[in-house]
């Protein structure tokens, strides 16, 4: 064993052995194994997507229908799922803070990676399939992508943190956070854009941070679809904004929580 | 060294606010074997886990540069749909390079000497195997302090003379233990000065036989 090592290297290594363990964890135990871990969202992906078209949505220039919806409801998905785990992550692993490396906040940062992963996953075999079936896929522009689904990381992972040291303050604060993700399904653009708002209502969604990171996705994966209203800068301020405040909490409560 | 500067513990309870740990001083020099002795509520566990980092302090500060091990034989960590290899795996990537880890899987089997079921989900394991597992993890790397959390002597008298003689091994290249037990022989083989923890706050004695005297005279 060698001492000396460096704290952000310590940090490294404790968010890879998290990473690695949860997806042992949750996977390791089918037969299929990782393969659900695509299949399940997959799906659920495909038959939204198949009942929208079948009901007639409404189509938008510049973007083929099942890629608009696509990226609406992975990028819902990945910021629910991010946020809803993190506020577990501490208490499913909190018999793990026995091994010093292992800090609370870094249970949240490798679940929140995980589903980062997953979601991109899912994303690419979603246009993959439809490629092979003879949808129009583009990818105008990976690095905004990208980005934006970092961001969309960051901000998810803030929400969840901050709802996690709320939780320990006041259980019932978990309780919470669902109710305000159903009601974010419809709001946030996952099966409409901004284009089809009247200017008189965007005051009411502009707000939505997620709304901005879908549009953008979707216009980072179409020929000419343009997001209007939707700002890279606003989503960039709002996630880092979220984080700093939901590390700020985190900081004075560490040395205050239930680790048991 | 370990040290311990001014540090109190307190819990919320249902009934209040309730002290554990008050204003406590306390050193530990590389390679010391301290006991910790005291009643079921003294504050023991609350101490061993300050130490090892699964705790923080109300006040005071924890100054150390060691490497201190997780309690000893603990086994709550281990995932149970996961095997003890990937257990293992899991602990070695915390604790070890990159290039280490093969080695300490080996360790791990040959200590625990379980077989096949080295590869299968712990959840379907004995106690007994679970703590071949913990025990043969916690000895499969060299900390500077080993923390000691009553060792519930479970396995065979076979695998308890193992661990034995593997704590001796590990005292021997000059490792520190950090002890709490109510079983004196452990006491008095492991430690060279003990701490008696009670409502009073804490005691320390560099004679173990009266320091062991009090605590049974105390009860």
């Amino acid at each position: 064993m060698k001492s000396g090592r460096s704290g952000l290297e310590v940090i490294r290594r404790a968010i890879l052995a998290l990473f690695l363990r949860e997806i042992r964890t949750r996977f390791g135990k089918y037969q299929l194994g990782y393969a659900w871990a695509l299949i399940e969202p997959v799906s659920l992906v495909v038959v939204i997507i198949v009942i929208f078209s079948a009901m007639g949505a409404p189509g938008y220039t510049g973007i083929s229908f099942p890629v608009f919806l696509g990226v609406g409801v992975v990028s819902y998905n990945l910021f629910t799922e991010i946020s809803n785990r993190s506020i577990k992550a501490m208490e499913a692993n909190s018999a793990l803070f026995n091994y010093r490396p292992i800090r609370p906040i870094d249970t949240v940062i490798a679940r929140a990676l995980l589903e980062l992963v997953l979601h991109a996953g899912v994303l690419f075999v979603i246009l993959g399939f439809y490629w092979l079936f003879g949808g129009d896929v583009v990818i105008g522009d990976m690095p905004t992508l990208i980005f934006v689904y970092l961001l969309l990381t960051v901000l998810s992972t803030g929400v969840g943190v901050f709802f996690m040291l709320l939780t320990d303050i006041y259980s019932d604060a978990e309780k919470v956070l669902p109710l305000i993700m159903r009601p974010l399904f419809f709001i946030s653009g996952v099966f409409f854009s901004f284009e089809r708002v009247p200017r008189d209502y965007w005051p009411l969604l502009l707000w939505n941070p997620l709304f901005h990171a879908i549009e953008l996705a979707r216009e980072a994966l179409s020929h000419n679809f343009r997001a209007q209203g939707a700002s890279l800068v606003y989503l960039a301020l709002c996630s880092i904004g979220v984080m700093c405040i939901a590390l700020f909490f985190y900081r004075w409560r560490e040395t205050k929580m239930r680790l048991r | 060294m370990i040290r311990l500067e001014g540090v109190s513990k307190t819990y919320r309870t249902q009934a209040g606010l309730h002290t554990v740990l008050r204003n406590l001083n306390l050193e530990i020099p590389a390679g010391a074997g301290l006991g910790v002795l005291g009643r079921n509520g003294a504050g023991k566990t609350t101490l061993i886990n300050i130490i090892g980092g699964a705790e923080t302090v109300d006040q005071g500060r924890l100054v150390t540069d060691a490497h201190i091990s997780w309690p000893v034989g603990l086994a709550g960590g281990f995932q149970p749909s996961l095997t003890a290899r990937e257990n293992v795996k899991f602990v070695a990537r915390l604790y070890a390079e990159k290039e280490e880890i093969p080695m300490i899987l080996n360790r791990v089997r040959d200590f625990a000497d379980i077989g096949e079921y080295f590869d299968m989900p712990t959840r379907t394991y004995s106690s007994g195997m679970n703590s071949r597992v913990s025990f043969g993890l916690s000895m499969a790397f060299d900390f500077d302090y080993y923390l000691i959390d009553e060792v519930t002597a479970v396995g065979d008298p076979q695998f308890r003379n193992k661990c034995d003689i593997a704590l001796m091994e590990k005292k021997a290249k000059g490792a520190g233990f950090i002890v709490v037990s109510h079983d004196m022989d452990i006491v008095r083989r492991f430690c060279t000065q003990v701490v008696v923890l009670s409502s009073q706050g804490l005691r320390h004695f560099d004679d173990i036989e009266e320091a062991i005297k009090v605590y049974q005279n105390n009860g």
